[in-house]
């Protein structure tokens, strides 16, 4: 009985002492422990790291370090290998550490480094660039040099005026290669301005030679390439020399040689990924380029499958020589790059094919997509007026909205996309949606109306346009309801570039006139223009017939894409007398033909009063648009 | 019950043709524009190529021009060079034409005996007594000197192992 008194009189003890400790502690009662502090909200993305350091450790190893932010719950470091823009690399995403390390870089190469910090937020602004070189391995010997490629001067007279210019290849793969064995020693790209640098500790003495390849990676890290159709790259060489300590080992591509054509190609091409790097958030994709193609005319492919007829190889631009030569030809270089970058951006639903500067009948989604890429040369040679004039090729006196197409010899093609008439276009020719000269003249106004502007243009080509489902083939049309739903402030002045085409998506004076009740009153014998512009939009007219005959009531003069649907009520404009959608059956070729589109209804009317509307088709091709304008004739 | 099938068949067929995506429609050809008149030249006769002339052979032409747009005057005019002669028939011819009309002029020449020569057609139109636009195409026949040339570049792989002609 002893020990279990004791046992007892212990238990009490402990439990007494710890409600002593309990009550000195403090707490007051035996509540449980108070909960973890909740974590702290961030009030804001986090402040851009400071104190961020790039090291090269060795010839193969960059650290960077950054001091910690107190709202980041993670970094992200990118990657550029030129100073201030193109951090498209990332070098790590999401880490928690500190410090990383970048083991993809080759020595003498100098990158670029800035580190952001993120939080449930978001990420936060890029931090202040650092910049490190690894060195070269000790021993090796170093060439430098410029590459450069002799451009052919064109202007809207003559073509190509027989002057020439050297200018830099840029972001191009350079190889240094011992001649005797043909392996590549080393390799690596020119910068902007076609300066290379090579090192290698292959041994003094041994025969070597530089070579340059037709692939550049102008957006950092893909490529554009230029190939002939076996498919292999070009690539020229200098001539073999011996290594020694330091060289400098020029090469120019004169036009001589068959290979320069290439050069031209690549050096537009690479112009447009700048461009495009201004506007895009992302990085342009790979594109291939095929030259000479010796059948049919120069074209872009968007079809990743090869085919026999057009994209033997694949998606790529398909470059033509022949006696129309087109390596030279910048305009149809980025006339073509313009539709590569549509496919990649934004959405292009034209059907393809061939297609002709003054027809203003065509089909919408084909007029707006050749529309862009004949406005895409003037966009970037504006950008390129403004930013590195020289790469311009055109002499100075041509104007940067002059495209031109040259063949050998002479001029194939020229029009003044800013002024097409009357040199390229008469009359109406390059006039309505329907017409390709006349898309394009809207976006370069736009691009030169100041409230308007390039950026504008990219938002809505980037951002709206590949949102539109299937029913909504792109068109101006669409391009033109992106604006507004994206800047409703713009209306004023975008109806003024429009209309200068003669393009008018607005309400008609006889709006509205949705219904039967609201229908105004049409005298017999004469003809109303209406326009068919937004959602559901019936135009609804009433007249009056005196003696029984037989009448004719038909829409005509079909513009900017139009396509009708007409029906006559009896006199309470509730019962379908006859409807009719297209007045004749002939095939809608060309595919907005007007006449093919417009509507007829030809009956005996009684003495009385009839309404009549007339609607967009809802059978319509899709050649043809939602909008657009019509003549209203009703006549005995 | 066979209709039936049939019916279930077709409906599912059409289902499946409605879900065919867009983008898995053939690739297109997205082409450089052009103006809109359109002028080619080939021998007359199907099946005879520049490969099958011979030097001194006689071969009819023809030359053909399109306008996609009424044209109050069409000129259609073939020019030879390099020893290309004329054996009989025209070669210019001048008239209205209206949209989508074809046009043409047809001769017979005499290929070179010697070297290599040209036909360049050339179609003008004049459009509302204002306007000329103008589209030509070339068609070289004879037999270019035999020189062998050394050629101009080799093939070789790069670092990468892709193939590349280096000049």
């Amino acid at each position: 009985m002893q020990r279990p008194i004791h046992r007892l009189g212990i238990l009490v003890i402990i439990l007494f002492a710890a409600l002593i400790l309990t009550n000195c502690s403090g707490s007051g009662d035996s509540a449980p422990p108070p909960p973890p502090p909740p974590p702290i909200t961030p009030t804001g993305v986090p402040y851009p790291p400071a104190s961020v350091i790039a090291t090269a450790i060795s010839d193969t190893q960059i650290n960077i370090g950054w001091s910690s932010v107190s709202d980041a719950t993670s970094y992200n470091v990118y990657r550029s290998e030129q100073t201030g823009t193109a951090y498209t690399y990332t070098v790590v995403s999401g880490t928690t550490a500190t410090i990383v390390s970048d083991t993809t870089v080759t020595s003498g190469t100098t990158y670029y480094y800035v580190v952001s910090g993120t939080n449930s937020l978001g990420e936060g602004p890029l931090s202040a660039e650092v910049g490190s070189t690894p060195a070269l391995p000790s021993g090796t010997l170093t060439i430098t040099g410029t590459i450069k490629y002799e451009d052919k001067e064109y202007d809207q007279s003559v073509g190509h005026t027989g002057n020439t210019s050297l200018k830099a290849v840029r972001f191009a793969e350079v190889e240094l290669v011992n001649a005797s064995s043909l392996t590549t020693l080393w390799s690596t790209r020119t910068n902007s301005n076609g300066v290379y640098s090579i090192s290698t500790s292959t041994n003094t003495g041994t025969t070597v030679y530089v070579r340059v390849l037709s692939s550049a990676a102008p957006a950092g890290v893909n490529t554009v390439s230029v190939m002939n159709l076996s498919p292999a790259l070009y690539a020229v060489k200098t001539a073999d020399f011996s290594l020694k300590g330091e060289t400098t080992v020029n090469l120019t591509i004169a036009t001589t040689n068959t290979a320069d054509g290439a050069f031209n190609i690549l050096d537009v091409l690479t112009s447009g990924y700048k461009f495009v790097e201004t506007y895009a958030a992302m990085s342009t994709p790979v594109l291939n380029a095929y030259w000479p193609r010796t059948i049919g005319l120069t074209y872009y492919c968007d079809g990743p499958v090869p085919d026999s007829a057009y994209c033997i190889r694949g998606e790529g631009i398909y470059i033509n020589k022949t006696f129309d030569t087109d390596e030279f030809d910048d305009d149809v270089l980025w006339h073509e790059f313009g539709h590569f970058i549509a496919s990649k951006y934004s959405k292009d639903d034209s059907p393809g094919g061939v297609h002709y500067l003054d027809d203003n009948t065509q089909d919408l989604r084909l007029s707006w997509s050749e529309g862009w890429g004949n406005f895409f040369p003037t966009a970037v040679k504006f950008w390129l007026n403004t930013t590195a004039p020289e790469l311009l090729s055109a002499d100075p006196v041509t104007p940067l909205s002059q495209y031109v197409d040259t063949e050998t010899g002479g001029i194939l093609l020229t029009v003044n996309i800013g002024a097409p008439e009357p040199d390229t276009c008469i009359s109406d020719n390059c006039k309505y949606a329907t017409n390709e000269i006349s898309n394009a003249n809207v976006l370069w106004n736009a691009m030169n109306t100041p409230v308007l502007g390039m950026d504008k243009i990219w938002e809505v080509f980037d951002n709206y346009l590949p949102t539109l489902g299937l029913s909504y083939p792109v068109s101006i049309e669409n391009f033109w309801d992106g604006w507004l739903a994206s800047y409703p402030t713009d209306s004023m002045a975008l109806h003024t570039v429009f209309n200068g085409r003669l393009i008018d998506y607005s309400a008609d004076v006889y709006e509205t006139d949705n219904t039967p009740v609201t229908a105004q009153s049409f005298t017999v014998g004469w003809g109303q223009q209406h326009r068919i512009y937004g959602n559901g939009d019936i135009d609804y007219v009433r007249f009056t017939v005196p003696t029984t005959t037989t009448y004719t009531i038909r829409t005509s003069n079909l513009l900017n894409g139009a396509d009708t649907y007409l029906t006559l009520f009896d006199n309470t404009g509730l019962n379908v007398i006859y409807m009719n959608d297209n007045a004749t059956s002939q095939p809608p070729l060309p595919p907005n033909n007007t006449t093919a589109l417009s509507s007829r209804i030809v009956w005996s009317l009684e003495p009385g009063d009839y309404y009549v509307s007339v609607k967009s088709s809802p059978d319509k091709p899709a050649s043809a648009g939602r909008y657009g304008s019509y003549t209203l004739t009703i006549s005995p | 019950m066979n209709y039936r099938r049939i019916s279930v068949l077709m409906l599912l067929a059409m289902l499946c043709l409605a879900t065919i995506p867009y983008s898995a429609a053939a690739a297109k050809a997205s082409k450089k524009p052009m103006l809109p008149v359109t002028v080619t030249i080939g021998p007359t006769m199907p099946g005879v190529g520049e490969d099958t002339l011979q030097p001194g052979e006689v071969v009819a032409f023809t030359v053909k021009a399109t306008t996609l747009a009424d044209a109050s005057e069409m000129h259609l005019e073939a020019k030879l060079s390099g020893g290309v002669e004329l054996v009989s028939g025209t070669l210019e011819w001048a008239g209205p034409a209206g949209k989508g009309e074809e046009k043409q002029i047809s001769f017979t020449v005499r290929v070179p005996l010697k070297g290599q020569g040209s036909i360049k057609a050339t179609a003008t139109i004049l459009r509302e007594g204002k306007r000329t636009v103008k589209s030509t195409a070339q068609y070289v026949l004879g037999k270019g000197e035999r020189v062998k040339k050394k050629p101009e570049y080799q093939q070789k792989k790069d670092s990468k192992g892709r193939d590349i002609v280096e000049y």
